[in-house]
């Protein structure tokens, strides 16, 4: 009996254990992937793959196929490769510019299902060809860590606001509120940041040029720090104000009636270059004046913009879902178009740094 | 034949804070990973107000456990024994019994589909449940006492997998809750009733009372085990609702699991696999309870001996756990089961503490 039992035990542990394995040295990782159309509206997949070296250097490998949806590329690659493809370690999806016309949803749907996948991803849309984009290698690193790597100090210390997978999600399935994506391009051997895709649903319908970036980021989050713009002051003269803080409120009353809606922004920041010389404090204020009138017509216009194109980046209807009972999505998106928005800025400059 | 077993040695008796752990091991298991949808279904960004009205509900019978127990003085199957007569008390307590089973099976059940979906497809779901199952013969034979200590561990334990919910608070959006009191007191009631679902497993409570050493002294620490339950509930539902606009967490089977997702440790990638392997040892004292409450009711009311029920239930749980393949059949099997245990402690219950009342409260009086 305690023999039987014993056994029983033994073969238990040791079958139990009987599931599928994934070695890491068995496994192609990959760590980014591209979508684009291909010529005959087929999906065209690129996945990126490091390459560890016996001499310790890593490369980017990558390989193409098309298929009719993702999961089936994947199988098919599979098919020629020597170790099969995990998604665990996925950093980067990019989209091409006309999937995105198309509806992302779709192309999302393989990753949002998958368990392994993390929720701090980054979603990218580009219109470089992407094939070309992934394939190029910019750093020392796998191209899925660089891009990654890329968008995640601008998201710290630069001018793009917070945005992963869960933010996109969060947003697209938000009743007032529309996702964006980071913009980027490949120029020559270069991989670059030029602006922000904005979504209406799934749907690319405009972007967001890089000159602005500052301004949308100031506008979206709701405390922002440690992104910079450049000043426009006249006669080919330029400041260089660098935010330390900013905060960004909402004010409105009664907003389906009055159709006013406010936007508060207080940004903290100093000068770091100053074309025109030295600053006294006549010049100060000058520059204070600019970059309040700079910041409040580009907000301004690119809330227009955003109006004309029935997308609501912001997150303007979740506020106003926020403080109002039974609040009403459909006679929310009548009202949006029309809406009077202001935007109030206060500029304060704290420093001019070491010199005068 | 043995005899019913009106008193407990003091040998076998646990301390009365104690029974906190029970309570909290036991009410907070599986309900946990997917507690949000339904309620958020109903109500919305108002769901952390149906929490604190379940929890509420939750304490109001509690007290009623406590009022039949100290009138019955006793188990529930003595109690069943003594004011309904052994055929009617007999059918009642065996009813309970299945229940307490049936809590046993579904929460092994349904972590295995967790491990299925999060971890391993291909994880066999025998060869998981008979392990499992030995590790919860072994602890349920060990006695009341050993059950005690795993729930002690399996709640002071995993307690760490709390400070993960800092992670997702970085991505937070509170406005999500507003405007609080959105939806009719009707809808919130309806979802409080829901909610209550989720707190259930603490009527074992009425197994293990005669267990409790000074059982006057331990009211407390139930009570105490359900608040930090609603609080922990609460605490979650917050977060979820800030973490995910609505329809987004709607969309996943377990938003709490999801949640990790967003962990993110220099030595590990995907804390999921860390978390759900820590849960393993959140649910044990759970099954193990159950499992002890059902076979302790079985040596009560069939008088036979408490391991041979035991090993009978653990081998006839073998047959349910294999059979039930589809998701679908795991989340209508848990309605079915949680919607039986809402109806006995909130219809049956008070009709208990009545029939009490008359048939022993009264006599003690005179």
């Amino acid at each position: 009996m305690t023999r039987s039992i014993c056994i029983l035990f033994f073969l238990i542990v040791v079958l139990s254990s009987c599931v599928n394995k994934e070695i890491l040295d068995d496994v192609r990782i990959a760590t980014a992937v591209g979508f684009e159309l291909a010529e005959n509206e087929e999906l065209k997949v690129t996945a990126v793959v490091p390459n560890y070296m016996p001499d310790k250097t890593i490369t980017n490998e990558v390989a193409t196929e098309t298929a009719r949806i993702n999961k089936e590329a994947r199988e098919k690659l599979d098919r020629t490769k020597s170790r099969p493809y995990v998604s665990g370690k996925i950093e980067v999806l990019v989209y091409s510019k006309e999937i995105s016309e198309k509806g992302l949803m779709p192309y999302i749907d393989s990753y949002f299902r998958d368990p392994t996948v993390g929720s701090k991803i980054f979603l990218t849309v580009t219109d470089s060809d992407i094939q070309g984009l992934l394939q190029y290698q910019y750093g020392t690193r796998d191209n899925g860590m660089y891009i990654s790597d890329m968008i995640e100090h601008n998201i710290n210390v630069g001018s793009l606001p917070t945005t992963n997978f869960h933010d996109f999600l969060n947003s697209y399935y938000a009743e007032g509120k529309d996702p964006f994506l980071p913009l980027i391009r490949q120029i020559d051997n270069e991989i670059k940041i030029i602006g922000n895709a904005l979504f209406k649903d799934d749907k690319l319908v405009g972007e967001i040029p890089e000159d602005k970036l500052f301004t949308f980021k100031s506008l979206m989050d709701r405390k922002t720090s440690q992104d910079s713009i450049t000043i426009e002051m006249d006669k080919e003269k330029y400041a260089f104000l660098h935010k330390i803080k900013s905060n960004r409120t909402f004010k409105f009353d009664n907003v389906e009636k009055t159709k006013e809606f406010t936007i508060n922004i207080n940004i903290e920041g100093l000068i770091h270059e100053y074309s025109g010389g030295k600053i006294d404090k006549k010049m100060a204020e000058e520059i204070t004046k600019k970059t309040k009138e700079q910041i409040t017509s580009q907000a301004e216009e690119m809330i227009k913009t955003f109006q004309e194109l029935e997308t609501d980046p912001l997150g303007l209807g979740e506020h106003v879902r926020s403080h109002t009972k039974n609040w009403d999505s459909k006679k929310w998106y009548e009202t949006y178009p029309n809406l009077n928005v202001t935007v109030n800025t206060k500029v304060k400059l704290t420093e001019t740094g070491i010199i005068e | 034949m043995k005899k019913l077993q009106r008193t407990v040695n003091e040998k076998y008796m646990v301390s009365p804070f104690l029974a906190f752990f029970l309570i909290h091991s036991i009410q907070f298991g599986i309900g946990i990973l997917n507690f949000q949808g339904k309620i958020i279904e109903r109500v919305g960004n108002d769901a952390w107000i149906a929490v604190i009205f379940g929890g509420i509900l939750i304490h109001i019978i509690i007290w009623l456990i406590f009022k039949i127990l100290i009138i019955g003085n006793g188990d529930l199957i003595t109690i069943h024994y003594d004011v309904f007569g052994k055929w009617i008390g007999g059918f009642f307590s065996l009813v309970w019994i299945l229940y307490f089973w049936a809590i046993g099976i579904i929460v092994l059940r349904t972590y295995v589909e967790v491990i299925q979906v999060w971890m391993f497809q291909d994880i066999s779901v025998i060869f998981f449940t008979i392990t499992f199952l030995l590790l919860v013969y072994y602890i349920v034979s060990g006695g009341f006492r050993i059950v005690t200590g795993i729930s002690f561990l399996g709640v002071v334990i995993p307690a760490y997998l709390l400070l993960t919910l800092i992670y997702p608070l970085n991505q937070t959006e509170f406005r999500n809750i507003l405007p609080i009191w959105d939806h009719s007191t009707t809808e919130i009631l309806l979802a409080s009733k829901d909610m209550t679902l989720s707190f259930l497993g603490f009527s074992t409570l009425l197994m293990f009372y005669p267990y409790l050493k000074h059982a006057n002294k331990s009211k407390l620490w139930v009570h105490g085990a359900n608040f930090i339950t609603m609080f922990i509930y609460l605490g979650i539902m917050i977060i979820s609702l800030a973490y995910f606009s609505q329809k987004h967490l709607l969309r996943y089977h377990s938003p709490t699991l999801t949640m990790w997702k967003s962990v993110e440790l220099p030595f590990v990638e995907r804390f999921e696999y860390v978390g759900i392997s820590s849960w393993a040892l959140i649910i044990l004292p759970n099954i193990c309870l159950a499992f002890w409450a059902a076979s302790r009711g079985m040596r009560q009311l069939f008088r036979f001996s408490q391991r041979k029920a035991l090993i009978g239930m653990l081998l006839f749980t073998i047959f349910p756990v294999y059979i039930i393949k589809e998701r679908e059949h795991i989340e209508v099997l848990n309605d079915y089961i949680s919607h039986f245990g809402f109806y006995l402690i909130t219809c049956y219950l008070p009709i208990l503490l009545v029939v009490t009342y008359f048939r022993k409260g009264r006599r003690k009086k005179h």
